[in-house]
C-alpha cells in the first residue's frame, strides 16, 4: 500500500518536463506553420493571377490600363483612388462578378482610371501602381494595394516589398518610385478628371452615364439598380 | 477551491475570447463593418485575415471552443484533470505566438490596429498565464 502511494519523485518530475517540452514544441510548430502560410511569395493568390491572365490587357489610346476585349460593345471605366474604402468595397464585392461574367464573355471592356485626391495614402499608391505597370503587373499590384489598404499602410518600404513579392525587379521599381517618375502624370490626370466632374470615388462610367459611389453587382430594387442591371440595360439599348 | 476559481476565471476569459472571435468571423463572412474605434475593418479585410480562404477569426473561435471544452472536462475530474491543463497550455501558447506575429503585422505592415484582435491576443495571454499557474499548482500538489 505504501509503495503504491509513493512513486519515485525524481522520475515523475523528469517525465513531466518532457511532456511540457513536447507541448511547447507542438505549440511552436503550430504557430510556425500558421505564420509560414503567409510567407509564400503568392501575395496575390495564384487563382487571382490566373484570372487576370485569362483576359487581354494593355493600355488604351488615352494611356489607361484595360482588361478585356477591345472589341467589346461596352466600355466600363472605374475612377478609383487607393485611399478610398468604397473603392476597395467595389473592388472586392463587385469586380470579381464583373470579370467573371461580362469581361469574360467579351461584352465589357474594363478600364481603370487612377486618381489621387482622397488622403495622404492616395498619391504614393497611385505612383507605385504606375511603376508596377511599367513591369506589366498593373492589375496584380492593384490587387495588392486594395487588399493591404489601411492607415499609413502605403509606406515606401511596404510598396517596394510588395513589388518584390510580386516578382517585380525591386531595384527598377524602387528607382521608379524614388524618382517620382509618374507623380506629374497622376496629379495631372486627377486634376483633369476632377475638372470634368469626377469628384467622388469610385465613379463608374458606362455608356455615357456616370454612377457615383459604391453600388452592388445585383439589386432587386428597381430604383437603385446594381451594376448587373445597368449593364444589361446598356447592352439592350445597344442592340440593333 | 482556489483551483476551481482559476478554472472558472479561465472559462470566463475563454468565453470572452470566443464571443470576440465569433464577432470578427461574422464581420468577415457577412462583409459587415466593425463597430467602435480603431482600424478593425482594415485588419479584418487584409490579406492576412485568412489562410487558404479560412478566416483566421474562425480559427481563433475554434481554438477558444477547444479550450472551453478542455476546461469543462477538467471540471468533471478523473484523468482529464491531468491532461486538460497541459492541453490548454499548449493551445494558448500556440495562440499567443501566433497573436504576437499578427500584432506585429498590424503595427509594422498594415499600420492599423484592430481593438477586437488585440482583445483576443490579451485573452490568450491571460489564458496562458492561468494555465501556467494551474500547472504549477498541480505540480505542488503532486509533491
Amino acid at each position: 500500500m505504501a509503495k503504491r502511494q509513493k512513486p519515485p519523485t525524481s522520475k515523475k518530475q523528469s517525465t513531466s518536463w518532457w511532456v511540457y517540452l513536447g507541448f511547447i514544441l507542438i505549440a511552436v510548430l503550430i504557430a510556425w506553420v500558421l505564420i509560414r502560410s503567409y510567407q509564400s511569395p503568392d501575395i496575390v493568390p495564384a487563382s487571382v493571377e490566373d484570372s487576370y491572365r485569362e483576359f487581354p490587357r494593355g493600355m488604351t489610346d488615352e494611356g489607361f490600363p484595360y482588361l478585356g476585349s477591345l472589341e467589346a460593345p461596352l466600355t466600363l471605366t472605374i475612377y478609383e483612388d487607393f485611399g478610398c474604402t468604397n473603392c476597395k468595397q467595389l473592388f472586392e464585392g463587385v469586380e470579381p462578378a464583373l470579370l467573371g461574367s461580362y469581361v469574360a464573355s467579351g461584352e465589357v471592356l474594363l478600364v481603370v482610371y487612377t486618381m489621387a485626391f482622397v488622403n495622404s495614402q492616395s498619391l504614393p499608391a497611385a505612383e507605385a501602381v504606375e511603376c508596377a505597370r511599367e513591369q506589366d503587373k498593373f492589375w496584380e499590384y492593384r490587387y495588392v494595394l486594395f487588399t493591404h489598404q489601411g492607415t499609413n499602410a502605403f509606406t515606401r518600404d511596404n510598396l517596394i516589398n510588395w513589388a518584390e513579392l510580386l516578382g517585380l525587379d525591386r531595384k527598377a521599381f524602387a528607382n521608379c518610385f524614388d524618382q517620382a517618375r509618374y507623380r506629374s502624370k497622376v496629379l495631372t490626370q486627377s486634376q483633369i478628371s476632377y475638372q470634368f466632374g469626377i469628384q467622388v470615388t469610385p465613379t463608374i462610367e458606362l455608356a455615357g452615364l456616370r454612377y457615383e459611389g459604391w453600388l452592388p453587382f445585383d439589386s432587386d430594387n428597381p430604383d437603385q439598380p446594381g451594376l448587373h442591371q445597368i449593364i444589361e440595360q446598356a447592352l439592350e439599348k445597344g442592340k440593333p | 477551491m482556489r483551483k476551481n476559481k482559476l478554472l472558472y476565471l479561465a472559462m470566463g476569459v475563454a468565453g470572452v475570447g470566443l464571443v470576440d472571435s465569433l464577432y470578427l468571423s461574422w464581420i468577415k463572412l457577412a462583409h459587415a463593418v466593425c463597430a467602435g474605434i480603431g482600424d478593425c475593418d482594415v485588419v479584418n479585410t487584409s490579406a492576412y485575415s485568412e489562410i487558404y480562404g479560412i478566416p483566421i477569426a474562425l480559427l481563433g473561435a475554434g481554438c477558444y471552443i477547444a479550450i472551453l471544452l478542455l476546461l469543462g472536462l477538467d471540471l468533471r475530474g478523473g484523468r482529464w484533470q491531468e491532461v486538460s491543463p497541459l492541453a490548454v497550455f499548449g493551445f494558448s501558447l500556440a495562440g499567443v505566438l501566433y497573436s504576437l506575429y499578427l500584432t506585429w503585422i498590424e503595427v509594422a505592415v498594415l499600420k492599423a490596429t484592430c481593438p477586437y484582435c488585440v482583445l483576443s491576443a490579451v485573452a490568450l495571454v491571460v489564458l496562458l498565464i492561468l494555465s501556467i499557474i494551474r500547472l504549477r499548482a498541480a505540480e505542488k500538489e503532486s509533491e
